[in-house]
């Protein structure tokens, strides 16, 4: 269960993860500064922004999924590498992670 | 595949999925209501806002009703005219029972009929006979309402008639003159120097809230989104279910050769 059936097919799947993981991750800090803007000074100037994040979060799902799936992890890597698109910053060092261990194991399938 | 979704793993998981299932459902249609509810009250907020138009220049007497004349608000002047005033039951405002107490306005500029909704009322024996005098009104435009039986009991206590409905085809008949296709819902009537004619005891009728009163959208995509993620939750387990099943086909397939293929050895070296 350890090595990846499809490297390529991982492999697109990890660049479509890393790119929405950053999306997502800057989206986050704009649904951060909205909420601060919003609850603390009631300045109502990002308020459009939530929506769209949150369509936003669920192709982040998707793409997480996605290569969850094709690089054999467990749901509960799953479930949480997707909790860490909740979390600010964390989807940063998360995404860094990820594409260490996968780019790792597809060096090793590719070598192999 | 089935005998896959069947093992305890999967089946615990179906349950977690059931849960999921239910409560983002559940959560949609909260945001859907809350979306109505937001859409409404922006819309009532709104309401007050519209400019003020003269009656002439969105309908005449006898013109048809026009297509975007629910809700307008109109401003007209003249005078009711002392008899005609009626009576229409069933009618509730604030969860009470009553009457809508509708009185003939005779437009000064044009001397056509308006059907003008004065108040609500509860108390058929003290209404009040419209004020006398040329006075400004503001109302809200509606189209005449569906024939409707009156309620039984004849007149009301206070000798007013009671009717079922504003049906105009009735109140041409019983008007003088030209009558127009529409009625008013009283917003203000002001009197010859200007100054706002108490409607008491009747009560202002809120004129109802037309057309699309619209969704707040925000709260529509974050129904939406809820609905989504439920779907994406089945589609997770669907799709790890699948996947397992796949490894046991594998798996299947794999375990009969090897002693098919340890046969074979044992034959060979026979």
């Amino acid at each position: 269960m350890n090595d990846i059936r499809d490297p390529q097919a991982a492999h697109k799947a990890l660049t479509f993860f890393k790119v929405m993981a950053f999306i997502v991750g800057v989206g986050l800090l704009v649904l951060v500064t909205e909420m601060i803007l919003n609850y603390g000074f009631d300045n109502h100037a990002l308020d459009w922004w939530p929506q769209p994040h949150g369509f936003i979060y669920m192709v982040y799902l998707v793409a997480t999924a996605n290569l969850g799936f094709k690089v054999g992890w467990g749901l509960g890597k799953m479930v949480l590498v997707m909790l860490a698109g909740c979390v600010p910053f964390l989807s940063f060092w998360v995404e860094q992670q990820v594409a260490r261990e996968v780019e790792g194991r597809l060096a090793g399938s590719l070598a192999s | 595949m089935l005998r896959t979704a069947l093992k305890p793993r999967w089946l615990g998981l179906f349950a977690v999925l059931v849960v999921i299932l239910v409560s983002f459902t559940w959560l949609g249609l909260w945001q859907l209501s809350v979306a109505q509810d937001r859409g409404r009250a922006e819309a009532a907020e709104k309401a007050p806002h519209q400019p003020v138009v003269d009656l002439t220049a969105v309908v005449g007497p006898h013109q048809a009703f026009p297509a975007d004349g629910s809700g307008r608000r109109v401003g007209a002047t003249g005078s009711y005219a002392a008899d005609g005033q009626f009576l229409v039951a069933p009618r509730r405002l604030g969860g009470r029972a009553g009457y809508w107490v509708v009185s003939p306005f005779v437009v000064d500029s044009t001397g056509g009929t308006l059907a003008v909704v004065r108040g609500f009322t509860s108390d058929p024996a003290s209404v009040p006979p419209p004020p006398t005098g040329t006075l400004t009104l503001v109302g809200s435009l509606a189209p005449g309402e569906s024939p409707a039986q009156a309620p039984s009991g004849g007149p009301a206590a206070g000798g007013e008639e009671v009717l079922g409905s504003i049906d105009l085809a009735v109140l041409v008949n019983r008007w003088q003159g030209d009558l127009y296709n529409a009625f008013a819902f009283g917003i203000e009537e002001r009197g010859g120097e200007g100054a706002q004619i108490d409607p008491r005891p009747l009560e202002r009728v809120p004129p109802p809230l037309i057309g699309e009163t619209g969704l707040s959208w925000r709260n529509a995509a974050y129904a939406l989104q809820w609905w989504i993620f439920a779907l994406f939750a089945a589609y997770m387990w669907f799709r790890m279910v699948r996947d397992d099943a796949e490894r046991d086909r594998l798996e299947a397939t794999d375990a009969p050769r090897e002693p098919s293929s340890m046969a074979s050895t044992e034959k060979s070296s026979t």
